[in-house]
């Protein structure tokens, strides 16, 4: 996956935990908590799982793609 | 009202259990400087970039959950109910936009040797015009931080010694003793550290979680004492409410996930390896420990309902000292948890210290000296740094007003506008500065305005001010939108016009 691809990801996904289906005043309770916390809390366990599948596959690419991006600047510290 | 949670260590316990603390924090301090192989910046700045994933862990856990997190967090979840359930999925999106910068950083910090995170910007962008901006809001973020923790490690032992240790004396003491550690270890003492107040975080959190859902019932008590009470915090937010968490989610995901003292971790990971199975262990941690603040936030509007706002933000000492009236024998329990928000205060300001002595150093200091300065000498300049910088921080600390205040209260709103900037030098294919700098400027701007006008308005016309927010957006976010379109309407800009020269 692109990094530019990969950001709007990481900015877009966790939207998804917004009790956006949900009118405003709705207080209908599942198992003692309101319907729209467990829906928040339930797709936020989801993204978890899914941010943490992304980093196994796409971690390497991503630091492959900061490795060959751009010209290399000064060296700084230890190099120097 | 008493004072809430007073005198909670004033007596044996408090006293043994929070001395043996400070002591264990300057023996780890003793321990991390035998440790130290050379003295050099990413020896002392970044502990030899040679953290597993273990240390790595904790230390960005202590990190990142700050005492606001236990003490602040559940004060806010009293005042607006279950809406602030989004404190669980903003430490979840911030993971997501560090599993995206992380790996960029943590690969080209080890290979090209940053200690910054301006380190990056120069490096693949080469303006020092960007770099001091990246390093400015990263030490305006960095102040904000350091200051607002020790004011409320000051209030907080004031009162949990029923006064025996004042204000002054306790951030005064405190201050000394983390500055003692950090400067024999640097960053191995202070990661070293992380994980003694991580564990105590967390083992306090458990014990607590139990405790407060035995004493006060589970989530069907909680919900018939709100019921009964306060019915609205029961209800879906409206569409400003939702748009308000969707701008939650993207100002602490991104401006939380570039914080320096974060990226300082990132750099000073052994391996890729070690950094990627941190994280994805952190993505455990908001279900408990911000899950833990929002459940004594609604435990406490239920079982004490009529706190103003003042008092609902030491929600969390009275639930507290509630519990060991009922249940005498839980007092060194919570004593514990006392010393668990210690922690994390403490945790949060050395770590913010360090950050901002390696920002001085490496962003400011070292440019002005050229190639000069030895890595030995840097050292020295970096620890002399952490003393002046304590030091300042101290005093604001102890004397700042709160018009002053005001102007240094945001820190994500602004520290989210160097977020282009980070990623166009990890990630771009073509070195823009310009552009970078003047999305930047304007974002910042535009962040900050609010906070400007009510400082203009203390002085001049009480009553008007900027609101924070629009249509639920926070002013921040508004500025990166802002800030990313003056970067994309810049970036071709020139081009086109050295084109048009040509032909």
């Amino acid at each position: 996956m692109k990094a530019s691809r990969a950001a709007w990801v990481a900015v877009l996904l966790p939207l998804i935990t917004v009790p956006w289906l949900f009118p405003a005043g709705s207080d209908g309770a599942w198992w003692g908590v309101p319907g729209w916390v467990v829906y928040a809390l339930g797709a936020t366990a989801a993204l978890a799982l899914l941010v943490a599948a992304w980093v196994g596959r796409w971690w390497d690419q991503l630091a492959d793609e900061a490795d060959t991006a751009g010209d290399p600047g000064r060296v700084k510290d230890e190099a120097r | 009202m008493p004072l809430l949670g007073a005198g909670l260590i004033a007596d044996g316990w408090g006293v043994a259990i929070v001395g043996s603390y400070l002591a264990a924090l300057l023996i780890i301090g003793w321990l991390g400087r035998r440790a130290i192989r050379a003295r050099s910046m990413s020896e002392f700045f970044l502990a030899g970039r040679g953290l597993g994933p273990l240390v790595l862990l904790l230390t960005l856990f202590a990190t990142q959950y700050s005492g606001n997190t236990l003490v602040g967090m559940s004060g806010k979840t009293y005042r607006v109910g279950y809406a602030f359930t989004v404190a669980v999925p903003m430490f979840i999106a911030l993971l997501g936009a560090a599993m995206v910068l992380a790996p960029g950083l943590q690969r080209l910090g080890r290979r090209r040797g940053y200690i910054t995170l301006a380190d990056a910007v120069h490096d693949r962008l080469q303006s020092r015009v960007l770099t001091s901006l990246v390093a400015l809001v990263g030490v305006w973020a960095l102040v904000n931080f350091m200051v607002s923790n020790l004011v409320a490690v000051g209030y907080l032992v004031e009162r949990t010694t029923d006064g025996a240790v004042g204000r002054e004396a306790a951030i005064i003491g405190l201050a000394l003793v983390m500055l003692i550690y950090e400067t024999l270890g640097g960053l191995r003492a202070v990661a070293w550290t992380d994980v003694l107040q991580g564990a105590l975080i967390g083992l306090g959190i458990l014990v607590l979680s139990v405790a407060v859902l035995a004493t006060y019932g589970g989530p069907g008590h909680v919900h018939d004492a709100l019921a009964a009470a306060s019915p609205q915090m029961l209800e879906a937010p409206d569409w400003r409410g939702k748009i308000g968490w969707a701008s939650t989610l993207v100002l602490v995901g991104i401006g939380a996930a570039i914080y320096p003292q974060a990226v300082q971790r990132y750099y000073a990971a052994r391996d890729g390896r070690a950094l990627r199975g941190s994280l994805r262990w952190m993505l455990v941690m908001p279900f408990f420990v911000t899950g833990f603040a929002v459940l004594i936030g609604l435990t406490g509007r239920g079982a004490f309902p009529d706190l103003d706002d003042r008092q609902s933000e030491q929600v969390t000492m009275l639930v507290l000292a509630d519990l060991t009236e009922q249940w005498p024998w839980l007092r060194p329990l919570v004593i514990l948890f006392f010393t668990a928000i210690l922690a994390a205060i403490m945790s949060t300001v050395d770590s913010v210290l360090l950050a901002l002595a390696a920002t001085v150093t490496q962003d400011f200091y070292r440019p002005l000296r050229g190639g000069a300065a030895s890595q030995a000498h840097l050292t020295r300049v970096g620890k002399v740094s952490s003393w002046v910088l304590m030091a300042g921080a101290v005093i604001l600390a102890l004397t700042v007003s709160q018009s002053v205040w005001r102007l240094i209260e945001i820190k994500l709103e602004v520290l989210i506008q160097a977020a282009p900037a980070v990623f166009v030098a990890l990630y771009g294919r073509r070195a823009r500065p310009g552009p970078l700098a003047g999305g930047l400027i304007v974002g910042v701007l535009i962040a900050a305005a609010p906070v400007a006008s009510r400082t203009v308005a203390s002085f001049t016309a009480p009553g008007w001010a900027l609101p924070d927010k629009w249509c639920g957006l926070h002013l921040g976010v508004l500025g990166l939108l802002v800030n990313l379109a003056v970067v994309c309407a810049l970036w071709r800009w020139p081009l086109k016009r050295s084109r048009s020269a040509a032909a």
